[in-house]
């Protein structure tokens, strides 16, 4: 499954970079993280509660930045392990560019699930992942500037509404994808 | 006939303890001391185990055990073995790879069995399967025949090159090849039977209970033949002799097929019990039944028909590949070659037949036998090509059909595809049919559809089946490595009650019903003096079980062997009481008379007689009143019918609505009507089923995306019509009561029926062909491509 996603960030490219690379600010802004350690320079440990559809666990990441090219570039390479639940695996390419005095963030993400999260939850596997994405890069814009807002590539005429509107309309889709459920 | 004897159509008797709630399932079943089993499985379609670390579970609060591949090995457990040995064309026999319990070293299917934790609570053992480790090499994939069967594809076994379990052939190439070659035309279509998950209504569930002080192990299994059980995993994997195993399969709530076979779970728990001297009980999850229960169906074919001038089957060409799984299940390669290509004649005289099959391997869950195993794919790919060839030769459907049908005085006929047909009238089912679905006025019908925006289309398909597989030499001769005969005891109470041991296993077809029937018709005995036992080794004499429409045809017949010796025995009995000679005695409605006289005896008298024998020929008769016979069919029953199917299309959604159903079948000589119209009903739901909502999907790398009730769509009661059932009688000619079977018909006639139906309905696009299921989306983007 591949996604992507972009956001406008008022911060600048350099504090961007900084606060992705710090353990204590991703842990505060990944969804659901209960612990977050790093082992070394490049590699990252977290447990994180996720819930993909049906499934809710425990997944315990391994992640690892490659191609580092501080600060405009780098891969984010993991993999996730939920026991009976399955897995999660892939990697994202994240860009920064400095634009409109602030910093846009791009990712482009393949990811692969198996097990349980395949079986049950593969068509909500991507509506989870992009609100992942998009709570992760919502609370990061926040903590940096509560001002951010976050454009899609393909939605990119809605740069005009403000975090809390997106975050409306991501309630309300997700209230009908499981009005939709309950029906079939 | 007897009030409640055969013909019938007497309530079930099983109904009242079922919607009471009193059902006794496998899960009901718990026994003192008991520990619970979760299985950990498989994440990933293939991949290599790097490490497998369990401390961490083992110390979990609640645990008591935790069992790995590697535990099992180590105490010489066997591998699951394959009942039915195909030999392929070149005569190398299939390839057979072993099928450890829990997986040594490589994981083949997502759902593969890894370990196994034994907890207190099935709580504690879920919470513990959790915390084991297990570090996966993810190794490269192959989920379809197509992936399986390309160039360089990764093996899912390395001694199948190809991914080939076998390349077998039947009917003869040569005279095939000549009939194609005065050919006047010749009709092609390529086939997808969709592959499909059989979703019982009651999960697999397993308890072994080990006894330390007998030194004698009990499982409970959901399964629809207990004997089969006790005999593979007594003899191939667990090394326990039969006087030290009992089997009991209680109430099962639906098999179709899919409770056939010996699973791993059998194996596990009945092992794990004497490992930890308590009994450990498994039951399956929803989701777990998804990526474990055997699936069925999966073939991809590709078939041509010669014809000559005036629409006469000349021959028939079939190439096909049908997809395995990872692992030969009990059945899997029977189901493919001799239920499947033995049936390609169908109902018609086609001269000459070759078929070619290729069994091949993924690394997906197991394929086995589903409700018709085989005989809805050959039905299926030949009703289709049918209809085409109805098409292309501009002949009437029916009438090409009724020109090439073997005719009421052709039989016994001979194949060209190894089966001899006993009896049958397939003209006379096709009339029923049409005459019970109104077709002479399908037009008008058509048009009043049109006049909502609705396109109609009315499909026929007409199918042969071949039930209660035998005789058991044949069948060996044909890879069966089991006989397939059944075995009934009738014991006669000292009160004249009777209780009836089956081999027959009932886990809905009502044999507690039918059976009592059979007793009731043949001793005047009450019926509801009449207990039928069935699922327990340690009570039945021996049994091959329920499969294949087989109990009525087969354990039907055994039980009336049986029930030939008691009437025999009685009238000795009378004999002596009556003084008179055992051939002057006339044995009827209960009552044993000296012929032409007003000397009786009731029956009960005489069964007293043989247990408080007083006054009885203890010099020449044995006292007692039991008998036991075995009942080696002579040849398959061969049930046939006609069905039809009206569909209503939406062309603005795609949405096929099945608007009437009609079945003609020809069941042979009919116990219960009631039940044989239940049965009907059950199959052609399947059959609808499969044709329009049903597929197990997988993705490239082996993840099965079906896997639960929101992604695999069963039929519900809101996509169907009410069926028009009806019967056509030609008794079978080899066993006593006449009877072919009728568990199976439903789902073999249906899928061609309704697909035949909705390609008439899209006629005015110029569509003529739709893959199962034939979804909205499907019809849709067809409608959508036609038009654009």
């Amino acid at each position: 499954m591949e996604i992507k996603g972009e956001y406008q960030i008022d911060a600048s490219r350099e504090a961007v970079w900084d606060a992705l690379n710090d353990p204590e600010m991703l842990k505060k802004c990944i969804p659901g993280c209960e612990s977050l350690e790093q082992i070394s320079a490049t590699e990252l440990k977290a447990k994180v509660m996720a819930a993909i559809g049906p499934v809710r666990a425990r997944f315990d990441t391994r992640l690892s930045l490659e191609n580092l090219n501080p600060p405009q570039s780098y891969t984010l390479v993991g993999e996730s392990k939920a026991g009976m639940a399955g897995f999660g695996r892939g990697s994202a390419a994240v860009r920064l560019e400095e634009s409109n005095g602030g910093t846009l963030l791009t990712y482009n993400a393949d990811f692969k699930v198996g097990g349980k999260l395949a079986q049950v939850g593969s068509r909500l596997v991507m509506g989870a992942t992009k609100k992942t994405a998009d709570d992760f890069f919502g609370t990061f814009s926040r903590e940096l500037d509560p001002g951010a807002m976050r454009m899609d590539i393909d939605e990119a005429t809605g740069g005009a509404m403000n975090s809390m509107t997106w975050k409306a309309i991501g309630a309300a889709v997700a209230l009908l994808l499981i009005w939709w459920f309950l029906l079939r | 006939m007897t009030e409640n004897g055969i013909g019938a159509a007497v309530r079930r008797k099983e109904d009242h303890r079922f919607i009471t709630g009193k059902g006794q399932y496998v899960d009901d079943i718990n026994r003192p001391n008991q520990l619970y089993a979760v299985i950990l499985r498989s994440p990933l379609a293939h991949g290599k185990i790097k490490s497998l670390e369990t401390d961490a579970a083992k110390a979990a609060p609640g645990v008591v055990a935790v069992f790995t591949g590697a535990d099992m090995a180590a105490a010489g457990v066997g591998g699951l073995p394959c009942g039915w040995g195909i030999t392929s064309s070149d005569g190398s026999p299939m390839a057979e790879p072993g099928h450890p319990p829990l997986a040594v070293d490589v994981v083949h299917h997502v759902g593969d069995q890894v370990a196994v934790v034994l907890a207190e609570t099935k709580a504690a053992a879920r919470d513990a399967v959790e915390l084991i480790e297990v570090d996966y090499d993810d190794l490269p994939a192959v989920a379809s025949l197509d992936a399986a069967g390309a160039e360089g594809a990764p093996l899912v076994w390395d001694d199948a090159p190809g991914n080939i379990c076998f390349d077998w052939e039947i009917g003869d190439a040569a005279a095939t090849d000549a009939a194609f070659a005065k050919a006047a035309q010749v009709v092609s279509i390529d086939i997808v039977n969709n592959r499909l998950i059989a979703n019982a209504m009651e999960p697999r569930a397993a308890i072994g209970d080990y006894d330390s002080g007998k030194d004698e192990y009990t499982l409970f299994t959901t399964s629809q033949n207990p004997h089969v059980i006790r005999m593979l995993m007594g003899a191939f994997v667990l090394g326990i002799p039969e006087h030290k195993l009992r089997v009991v399969s209680p109430d099962v709530g639906g098999g179709f097929g899919s409770k056939i076979f010996h699973y791993a779970e059998e194996a596990i728990v009945t092992w794990a019990s004497k490992q930890v001297d308590r009994p450990v009980k498994w039951t399956a999850d929803r989701s777990e039944s998804f990526i474990s229960d055997a699936h069925g169906r999966d073939h991809v074919s590709h078939a041509e028909l010669a014809l000559s001038e005036d629409g006469e089957f000349l021959g028939l060409r079939v190439d096909t590949r049908a997809n395995l799984g990872a692992y030969l299940s009990t059945f899997g390669p029977a189901v493919p070659t001799i239920l499947y290509a033995t049936l390609l004649a169908g109902t018609y005289k086609t001269p000459a037949i070759h078929a070619r099959v290729r069994g091949m391997f993924t690394h997906t869950v197991p394929v086995d036998a589903y409700r018709g195993a085989g005989r809805p794919e050959a039905s299926y790919l030949l009703e289709r090509l049918v209809d085409r060839a109805a098409k292309v030769t501009g002949i009437d459907p029916i009438e090409l059909r009724r020109r090439n049908f073997i005719k009421p005085d052709e039989f016994p006929y001979q194949t060209p595809v190894a089966l001899e047909y006993d009896i049958g009238d397939y003209d006379a089912a096709v009339d029923k049919a049409l005459e019970l679905a109104d077709y002479d006025n399908f037009a008008q019908r058509r048009e009043e559809s049109a006049s909502r925006g609705k396109l109609r289309g009315v499909g026929i398909a007409t199918y042969i089946e071949a039930c209660g597989i035998a005789p058991s030499n044949v069948a060996g001769a044909l890879g069966a490595r089991a006989g397939l005969y059944e075995a009934g005891t009738v014991r006669v109470n000292p009160t004249g009650s009777v209780s009836v041991f089956t081999g027959s296993h009932s886990h809905g077809q009502g044999h507690e019903t039918t059976f009592a029937q059979l007793v009731t018709e043949a001793l005047g005995v009450d019926f509801d003096n009449v207990s039928i036992v069935h699922g327990d080794t340690a009570k039945v004499p021996f049994g091959m079980g329920t499969y294949g429409s087989r109990s009525a045809a087969v354990g039907g017949v055994a039980l009336m062997n049986a029930l030939e010796k008691i009437r025999t025995k009685s009238r000795k009995i009378a004999a002596h009481l009556l003084e008179a000679s055992a051939e002057d005695i006339e044995f009827k409605d209960g009552k044993l008379t000296v012929v032409g006289t007003d000397r009786s005896v009731a029956f009960g008298d005489v069964a007293m007689a043989a247990y408080v024998p007083h006054n009885y020929p203890l010099d020449t008769l044995e006292p007692g009143l039991e008998e036991t016979a075995f009942y080696d069919p002579k040849n398959f029953t061969f049930p046939a019918g006609c069905h039809i199917c009206e569909v209503e299309i939406d062309p603005d959604t795609g949405v096929v609505d099945v608007v009437s159903f009609t079945a003609a079948d020809d069941f042979g000589r009919i116990i219960n009507p009631m039940i044989v119209e239940g049965q009907v009903h059950g199959g052609v739901t399947q059959g609808i089923g499969q044709a329009l909502y049903e597929q197990c999907v997988y993705d490239d790398s082996g993840q099965l995306l079906s896997g639960s009730m929101m992604d695999y769509c069963l039929p519900r009661a809101d996509n169907l019509p009410n069926f028009a059932v009806t019967t056509n009688v030609t008794p079978c000619t080899h066993n006593v009561l006449g009877v072919k079977g009728c568990g199976e018909a439903g789902a073999i006639g249906t899928p061609p029926a309704v697909i035949n139906a909705v390609v008439n309905a899209l006629s005015e696009y110029k569509i003529d062909d739709m893959p199962m299921p034939a979804t909205p989306e499907r019809v849709w983007q067809a409608i959508q491509s036609a038009t654009n």
